[in-house]
């Protein structure tokens, strides 16, 4: 799994994936080009490859926004989510292109430094001046730090947490866009189409991240049940439980994977930490595949008594006591240190 | 207002072009020290690391000098994990 990095894991679906998305970029740009210059002939090409560059930017991040809520709410997003990073590179270098024209050709001219000019012009006092180049030099800089460590080598350099935190930001930078396209768009268009489009996203985004959150605090409060007195907890019923796929829990500030498996055909049970070590994927709706309980993003592979990887891979998780009784299932709440073997609960 | 931009942007760009100073060595030499499935990767591999290498250079050159591999992060479970009881 960690073992040697590539450049891009290709597969076929990342071909494809990857080629379908260059052809809607283009077909994008042509369209907007195509569509303005029947508008008005005589606009200026740069100005209009600029705004088109600009306008697929933005129509990408709202589609890279979208689908995280859209895999939480239904599954059969997932695919799009796997490959996500391709889509927040490929958008990335539409706006720094949109970026850099706007820089050459509003700011290079003058005797000012143009990266000055860019966050120091529009301050004037004429009525509608509004500084929002510098909202899109910020949001850019952003999206370039999301671009550069998109690549697992800074996920593992860098911890998931820190790397997650970092590609958080990723809302921050739609704030201030959505301030810097709201007024860029004012600077060429009179029109209110492009601002009610633009409002429709921010709604159409809001909604879908409420949404899915909903969902998920739902499904984590699903499980919350009394302490026993020797501190097991009981997360579900035996017969519950699907055979070589796990079931989450929410314990001890985090999901659990509660696994009944059939090995060398006998059914065991065990109980280990819901959290992917690789991106902190859902571990805990991972199935039992070889041996192993394998996790539905990138299919690292955890043995369920160790919650370690099979040799030669270092990857560890923590595990969790569990009992059954009366048909119920109990774990213990406190985790073993990732790697420690449990002892799996044998079924009849 | 002119006087904070101007400042501010000179701040970020000495951070950077240090960091790209750091950068090159770092790719080329460094990160086989530092992160041991790098030290086998090729070459365009290499190459994209460098604009995140301009990024953080201080967290990696700290990393270099100690020889550190990379941390094993912290989350709700291993920071709260304990050693089984023996029965
Ligand atoms: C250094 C960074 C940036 C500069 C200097 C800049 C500059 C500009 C300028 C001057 C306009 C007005 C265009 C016009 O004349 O109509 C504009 C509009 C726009 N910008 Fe940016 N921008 C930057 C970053 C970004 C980023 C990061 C994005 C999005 C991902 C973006 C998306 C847009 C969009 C969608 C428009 C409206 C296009 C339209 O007029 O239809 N910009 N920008
Ligand atoms: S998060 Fe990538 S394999 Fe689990």
């Amino acid at each position: 799994m960690s073992h040697g990095y590539q450049l891009v894991t290709w597969t076929p679906f990342k071909k494809r994936y990857d080629q379908f998305l260059v052809g809607v970029v283009v077909a994008g740009i042509a369209v907007f080009g195509g569509v303005t210059f029947a508008l008005n002939p005589l606009a200026n090409p740069v100005q209009v490859l600029m705004r088109a560059f600009g306008l697929v930017a933005i129509v990408l991040l709202h589609v890279i926004l979208a689908i995280g809520p859209l895999a939480r709410i239904d599954k059969r997003f997932l695919p799009l989510l796997y490959n996500r990073r391709h889509l927040g590179v490929m958008m990335f270098a539409l706006a720094f292109i949109h970026g850099a024209i706007a820089t050459f050709w509003y700011h290079a001219l003058g005797t000012l430094n143009p990266f000055l000019s860019v966050f120091l012009s529009d301050w004037g006092s004429h009525p509608g001046a509004f500084p929002f180049q510098a909202f899109g030099a910020v949001a850019l800089m952003i999206l370039f730090v999301m671009a550069a460590t998109s690549h697992d080598f800074w996920l593992a350099n860098l911890t998931a947490p820190v790397w997650k935190s970092l590609h958080m930001m990723v809302y921050v930078a739609y704030a201030l866009l959505v301030v810097h396209v709201g007024f860029g768009v004012l600077q060429a268009e009179t029109s209110p189409v492009y601002l009610g489009i633009l409002a429709t996203g921010v709604v159409i985004l809001t909604g879908l991240h409420l949404k899915a959150g909903r969902t998920e605090t739902a499904a984590d409060a699903s499980v919350a049940s009394p302490v026993e007195s020797d501190g097991f907890v009981r997360v579900a019923s035996l017969a519950d439980l699907p055979l070589n796929e796990a079931v989450s829990a929410c314990l001890n500030g985090d999901r659990v994977a509660v696994l009944r498996y059939e090995e060398d055909g006998v059914e065991k049970l065990s109980a280990l930490s819901g959290i992917c070590q690789h991106q902190n994927g859902p571990l805990s709706e991972g199935k039992y595949v070889k041996g192993c309980l394998t996790c539905p993003w990138h299919g690292y592979q955890y043995q369920p008594d160790t919650g370690a990887s099979p040799p030669p891979f270092t990857e560890k998780v923590p595990t969790f006591r569990l009992r059954v009784s009366d048909g119920d299932v109990f774990v213990h709440p406190t985790p073993c240190p990732a790697g420690t073997r449990v002892e799996p609960v044998t079924l009849n | 207002m002119d006087t904070i931009v101007t400042i501010a942007l000179g701040i970020i760009a000495a951070y950077l072009g240090v960091g790209l100073l750091f950068a090159l060595p770092f790719v080329f030499i460094g990160v086989a020290k530092i992160d041991a499935p790098a030290a086998s990767a090729g070459f365009w591999f290499k190459l994209i690391l460098i604009p995140g290498s301009t990024v953080f250079w201080p967290l990696l050159l700290k990393r270099w000098l100690r020889g550190e591999p990379p941390p094993v992060e912290h989350s709700a479970h291993r920071t709260s994990a304990q050693s089984p009881p023996h029965p």
